[in-house]
């Protein structure tokens, strides 16, 4: 069995990186940009850089609030990197406040400079993902403490319920959410098909968790 | 935590790696994907593609190398040379770029900026400036590798082009190009002084103290390397590109040593910045 991915294609990010990664770990994949179908996928990643809003409006034209919802309660994985984790959350605040997909409670805010250090913002380069949960559950699992990941964000998710917080990462001097994880739901705010081996490692525990899970007839 | 970067930037004519000395006078250096791929396994934390004659009939080649690069490393790859419109962005970011860099259509029509910009997200575009410092001590923004005066004054420019949405800037000076000299930090502290974004150092880098003090002079956020990262490699892969004939291969294939400059390679930079205690991804 080879699992099957679908990226969701909604004009915004570079989809190619995610779908090589994707690749290279031994999964088939399809751009979406059409939401009548998502059931034949084991997974969905919702990939994305640039504008909030403008990604916002995208999904809803294209139709995809609503599938997307049903997807997430049949209980399979939903992933959302750099900007698609932050559309996970409740709200934005970038340039006004936009409404987000409302799955995982919280709002995008943006970095304040740090007084005493110069922090550039954006964040464009590597740093560290710290553990925050003692245990965690595939596919995060094989991630190791204080790796270094390749971030570009200029505004970061501040979640409300702290129990959704798989990793923290250190910028202009606050620790934010670097992994989130509501059962189901994963957003990643660095780029795993973007780190190099560090961030591969992600990619080929989703093929693992999704064979065994196929295999268990889940 | 703020990290320094360690690019290596990669300039392209046709299928073949080059180099020159003040961006000009180019050598052949072999095939970029290999490179590339060598820098990656190597710890770069990013890499440049330059393209640096940007020909229409280059154009394709330039893809095919992008997209056979960006199938093997999985590092940010960001493309320059020749991009004057919303669809040569979106033909390199569908070709497996990550960001694009900006310059001659950036100077002829500072809007396309903000047009490249809104589309693709700030993170995508890069503006690079071509720096040379003129007799009156001001610096002046140069297109076409240092050929073209423009007139802009590069602080200003640097300013304005952030205001306009970039995400980034690359600062090349042209005086210290492939000399090996160490980078020009005046230059850079007083373009880091004038923005907020991240700024890529380029031109002159080498491993002595001078990176150390480039750093904490001006604050900078990612040092790019050609002709010092280069040399070292090509010592190394000691390969002939088979590509068509572009420029001067008789370097290679007399296999002249690089003396000129001292060369060397990722681990050895990034172990001065961690005996400096400057943090870096290793």
């Amino acid at each position: 069995m080879k699992p099957k991915i679908g990226i969701i294609d909604y004009g915004v990010g570079n989809i190619f990186s995610v779908q090589q990664a994707c690749n290279q770990a031994g999964m088939e994949t399809d751009f979406i940009n059409d939401p009548t179908n998502l059931k034949k996928y084991q997974a969905l990643i919702l990939p994305g850089v640039g504008s909030y809003a403008t990604a916002m409006a995208n999904l809803n034209s294209k139709g995809f609030i609503g599938p997307f919802n049903e997807y997430i309660k049949s209980g399979r994985h939903f992933i959302g990197i750099c900007l698609g984790m932050q559309l996970l959350l409740t709200k934005s605040l970038e340039f006004g406040v936009h409404q987000g997909l409302n799955i995982i409670e919280g709002t995008v805010e943006k970095f304040k400079q740090d007084n005493n250090i110069s922090y550039a913002i954006p964040q464009i380069q590597w740093n560290k993902i710290k553990k925050y949960k003692d245990k965690i559950d595939k596919p995060l699992s094989h991630f190791i403490e204080e790796d270094y990941m390749y971030f570009v964000h200029s505004y970061y998710c501040n979640v409300i319920n702290r129990d959704t917080i798989v990793t923290t990462t250190e910028y202009c001097g606050i620790e934010y959410p670097s992994i989130i994880r509501q059962n189901n739901v994963i957003g990643m705010q660095f780029h795993p098909e973007k780190s190099g081996k560090n961030g591969l490692i992600f990619y080929k525990e989703l093929k693992e968790l999704i064979i065994e899970q196929h295999n268990y007839g889940i | 935590m703020k990290t320094i970067r360690i690019i290596p930037r990669l300039d392209i004519k046709g299928p073949n790696l080059v180099k020159g000395i003040h961006l000009e006078g180019l050598r052949v250096l072999g095939s970029p994907e290999i490179l590339a791929q060598y820098y990656y396994e190597n710890g770069a934390d990013e890499i440049i593609f330059q393209d640096v004659v940007a020909s229409l009939f280059d154009r394709n080649s330039l893809h095919e190398i992008i997209s056979r690069t960006a199938k093997n490393i999985f590092i940010p790859i960001t493309v320059g040379g020749g991009i004057r419109s919303i669809e040569d962005i979106q033909d390199v970011l569908r070709a497996g770029a990550d960001k694009v860099s900006l310059n001659t259509a950036a100077v002829r029509n500072p809007s396309f900026i903000q047009e490249a910009a809104t589309t693709f997200g700030s993170s995508t575009i890069v503006v690079a400036i071509e720096a040379i410092k003129n007799e009156d001590g001001n610096y002046y923004a140069f297109v076409d590798n240092g050929r073209e005066e423009t007139g802009l004054e590069v602080l200003s420019w640097a300013k304005k082009v952030t205001d306009l949405g970039a995400g980034e800037i690359l600062i090349t000076s042209v005086d210290r190009d492939g000399t090996g000299e160490g980078f020009d930090y005046e230059l850079l502290s007083a373009v880091k002084n004038q923005v907020n974004v991240p700024v890529i150092a380029h031109g002159g880098g080498n491993k002595s103290m001078n990176l150390i003090e480039t750093i904490h002079k001006s604050n900078v956020e990612a040092l790019a390397f050609a002709s010092f990262l280069h040399y070292d490699a090509y010592n190394l892969i000691q390969q002939i590109p088979n590509g068509v004939e572009h420029g001067n291969r008789s370097f290679l294939e007399q296999n002249q040593s690089f003396k000129k400059i001292e060369s060397g390679n990722i681990s050895e930079l990034k172990n001065l910045l961690l005996n400096n205690n400057i943090p870096c991804r290793s």
